[in-house]
């Protein structure tokens, strides 16, 4: 039987690195990118170095998944990046960057590989929110709000490609011991944990958990949802 | 030669209009250039007209080597769109080719 190959953004490390790790150990054909070159070694991965904020790049990078695996199954849209600021104090170029990665970026991925799903009628795509869009953090406004338009366009695009057989959802995590959060003051991230039901910090295990249940050949039923972690 | 080149993205279109067509039993039988591909006199809706066009875009780009997207921000306008028709759809087509 052939491998499901799983496209995953941003696989130079953190949740991205260790998602490509355990797909890999699962028999999975992996296609990973990230801006620079692969820290990846396996017969089944596949890297593309690829700036998701160029369209272009984009295209490229799914061409090449394709010449190399012949298909793309899962998409999961990991990349991303965060910001921590003052509403009043944040410079336009921040603005610009943070959209451009966690919204273009996702988009460009998703349109792309929502077209090869398209022609064999059937795939699914996982994209990351935050639990900083429900519970309306201070600080993290630009952050927060690039992640709100991913959770539109989770919700949109699924009812748009749902006649294709494509499901599309998003997990919100809560913070997880990565380069994302590492310069949030610890008090800062302790006031954020309160406001969970379930007070601790999250993991790569609990990430992998919610997109196994999303792309679970079961979970056809499921589709424009929002899963965050923690009990919001 | 600009003739030539338009009647074989016209024939390109057609066939895949027509096996579309057919897969979701629609069976449009006879496509030209006059055909409505959008509107209330068009007998695809518009989640078939998404189909044809990443079709269409997928062809295209294997056949000319090209890496074209066809994105237009007037996609659904009923009155300025290129999709409104079979003629308006092969001439935007060709004229991206064109822009390469």
């Amino acid at each position: 039987m052939k491998n499901n190959t799983i496209l995953i953004t941003g696989t130079s490390k953190g949740i991205g690195k260790y998602l490509a790790d355990y797909f890999l150990e699962n028999s999975y054909n992996v296609v990973g990118c990230s801006r620079g070159e692969s820290v990846l070694k396996h017969d089944s991965y596949h890297h593309v170095c690829c700036d998701i904020t160029i369209e272009k790049n984009v295209k490229m990078a799914v061409d090449s998944a394709l010449k190399r695996f012949g298909a793309i199954d899962l998409l999961i849209n990991n990349a991303g990046v965060a910001s921590l600021n003052h509403s009043i104090l944040t410079p336009s170029t921040t603005v610009k960057k943070i959209f451009e990665t966690n919204f273009n970026g996702t988009f460009y991925f998703s349109r792309e590989v929502s077209k090869v799903m398209m022609r064999k009628q059937g795939g699914k795509i996982v994209n990351f929110t935050t639990v900083a869009v429900p519970l309306n953090l201070e600080g993290e406004m630009i952050y927060a709000s690039s992640k709100a338009a991913v959770e539109k366009m989770t919700k949109i695009m699924s009812k748009e490609l749902a006649n294709s057989n494509i499901q599309i959802n998003a997990i919100g995590p809560t913070p997880i011991q990565t380069d994302l959060i590492k310069a949030v003051p610890h008090l800062k991230l302790q006031e954020l944990i309160d406001k969970q039901s379930i007070k601790r910090l999250g993991t790569f295990e609990d990430v992998l958990n919610v997109i196994k249940f999303f792309i679970h050949p079961d979970s056809n039923m499921i589709t424009g949802q929002i899963i965050y972690l923690g009990g919001l | 030669m600009e003739k030539h080149k338009i009647e074989k993205i016209f024939e390109l279109v057609r066939n895949v209009i027509i096996l579309y067509s057919n897969e979701v039993d629609k069976e449009i039988k006879d496509v030209n250039y006059e055909t409505r591909l959008i509107g209330s006199s068009s007998q695809l809706d518009s989640t078939d007209l998404v189909q044809i066009i990443v079709e269409v875009e997928d062809i295209i780009n294997t056949k000319y080597g090209s890496e074209l997207t066809l994105t237009d921000e007037k996609a659904m306008s009923r009155t300025t769109s290129p999709f409104i028709n079979v003629e308006t759809f092969v001439r935007f087509i060709t004229e991206k080719l064109n822009e390469k």
